[in-house]
């Protein structure tokens, strides 16, 4: 691929390289047809578009594209050990099978305004999805009451966030209206923390999910290390939905 | 160990070595020319070398061309320092953080993280990435993608327009890494639904951030996000 700059691309090729993209990170084989055809242009175009961004071809830019993508996973920038018990594989067995048990009811991941509230909840709403596991990404009262559901999870999110504290006196803790509320109608109360010392919510959630505190490290990996549980858990997810799948079809037949 | 080769076969490898390198889509002709030999001596040489053709071994070469092009020239840590001197070097100027699919999540986490050393990260859009290189000498654009194919003209303007792009992104030999002033490489496993693999991509992008974060220096006195926690925490405290 050439080093300078490339042509500009056009809407069309950016509908191109979104469908190719679709595939590639699916780790699917693609043809120039298929692209074609699914982006309602001709193979020539396809075909272009790929030249313009440097490529020979549709199959050189697809097969550049896909390289790398069933190598050996590098170890780089992977804050392991995240767990505070070091048994991560187990905390995300145990997490995977809250939800899973639960996994037609509702369930509210509390939001909030800190960056951990921000992003953490959205981000195990939109993989949850995946699994038709109905979560929302909250801080509103009225979207923790049930209406025609059942009561899931409730999970909140405790985290020290100052480094430098050590002790975990610096703390952004669960609001606690929202956490009664839960409580109240029934949902399963999960707590995931790196404050190792005793909070109120602590104390009160029905599981909590310590993760590693990395106060010494002069820099934060909570948000890293819970993702990191997450993952795993969705793999587990996945491996749970795959068992029930021949039951269903013997239930069906 | 590599299979012995002849002094010809020797002469094509290298030369087929150095073009790929130069060019990742360097035809079996060119390199036939190049090396002074047909492309039927091409496609032996890659069979002698295990390959099942040209483009499997021109594959094979990019690969183990661009995974170097990261760790063996830069070591982690070079690769954070060099980083911190290129924001510091454009701390006057306006600094985008843009990313998509679990990516959106890790630049999110960026941009809050040089928003609390007092960088000036502004939402990220054309239109403001446009405006600011009219309005100020253009800064930086972080790309986050894993793949590396989607936010490829997002980084094409941007280097345009003259903005330096650091691109965190899974894929060596995407578009993005290749348009980035410094492409920071971070593979992980991209999933099927009906099998889902973890997926650290988010997770090591962010740890890259907390890792830049730890030797970064504030340009103001106190960071903002002590002064936002503190917010927070008495807000979280009335609420008890």
């Amino acid at each position: 691929m050439a080093e300078e700059v490339p042509a500009e691309l056009s809407a069309t090729d950016q509908v191109i390289l979104s469908t190719l993209n679709y595939h590639i990170s699916r780790s699917e084989f693609v043809r120039v047809s298929t692209i074609a055809e699914e982006c309602n242009v001709s193979k020539s175009t396809v075909v272009k578009m790929a030249k313009k961004l440097g490529y020979s071809g549709f199959a050189d830019m697809r097969d550049t594209l896909s390289v790398g993508r069933a190598d050996e996973v590098s170890e780089t920038f992977l804050p392991l050990d995240t767990t505070e018990d070091g048994d991560i594989i187990a905390a995300a067995e145990r997490l995977a099978q809250l939800f899973w048990e639960r996994r037609s009811a509702k369930h509210v991941l509390m939001s909030d305004t800190s960056i951990v509230g921000t992003i953490l909840p959205s981000y195990l709403a939109r993989k949850l999805a995946m699994f038709d596991i109905n979560a929302v990404s909250t801080y509103d009262y009225e979207a923790i009451i049930l209406k025609d559901s059942k009561p899931g999870i409730a999970l909140f999110f405790e985290h020290n966030i100052d480094p430098k504290a050590g002790t975990g006196i610096f703390t952004l803790s669960v609001a606690r209206p929202h956490f009664r509320l839960a409580r109240q109608l029934g949902y399963l109360t999960v707590l995931v923390s790196d404050v190792t010392k005793e909070t109120p919510a602590s104390q009160l959630a029905d599981k909590v999910f310590l993760i590693k505190p990395s106060y010494d490290l002069r820099c934060d990996l909570f948000m890293p290390r819970t993702i990191m549980l997450f993952e795993l858990m969705l793999s587990e997810l996945s491996r749970l939905a795959g068992q029930e799948a021949p039951f269903e079809e013997e239930a069906e037949a | 160990m590599r299979t012995h080769l002849t002094e010809k076969q020797e002469h094509a490898w290298q030369t087929a070595l150095k073009l790929v390198e130069e060019d990742h889509a360097a035809t079996i002709g060119e390199v036939a020319t190049q090396a002074g030999c047909s492309p039927a001596s091409i496609t032996l040489l890659a069979r002698r070398l295990g390959y099942a053709g040209w483009p499997e071994l021109r594959r094979s070469i990019i690969r183990h061309a661009a995974q170097p092009a990261m760790s063996a020239t830069l070591t982690q840590d070079g690769l954070l320092s060099q980083i911190r001197e290129l924001l510091l070097d454009h701390a006057d100027e306006a600094i985008f953080v843009h990313g998509a699919g679990d990516g959106t999540f890790a630049a999110c986490y960026l941009e809050a993280a040089l928003l609390s050393h007092g960088f000036a990260c502004l939402p990220y859009t054309r239109q403001t990435l446009l405006a600011q290189a009219r309005r100020s000498k253009p800064g930086i654009l972080f790309v986050v993608n894993e793949t590396g194919i989607v936010l490829a003209d997002d980084a094409r303007i941007a280097r345009e327009l003259g903005y330096a792009v650091i691109a965190l992104t899974g894929n060596p030999a995407s578009p993005v890494a290749h348009l980035a002033t410094i492409p920071v490489i971070i593979r992980s496993n991209k999933s099927k639904p009906e099998s889902y693999e973890p997926d650290f991509f988010c997770a090591r992008a962010m740890t890259f951030t907390a890792y830049l974060k730890a030797g970064l220096p504030y340009l103001f006195e106190t960071s903002i996000t002590d002064s936002v926690a503190l917010l927070d925490l008495k807000k979280t405290e009335d609420t008890m």
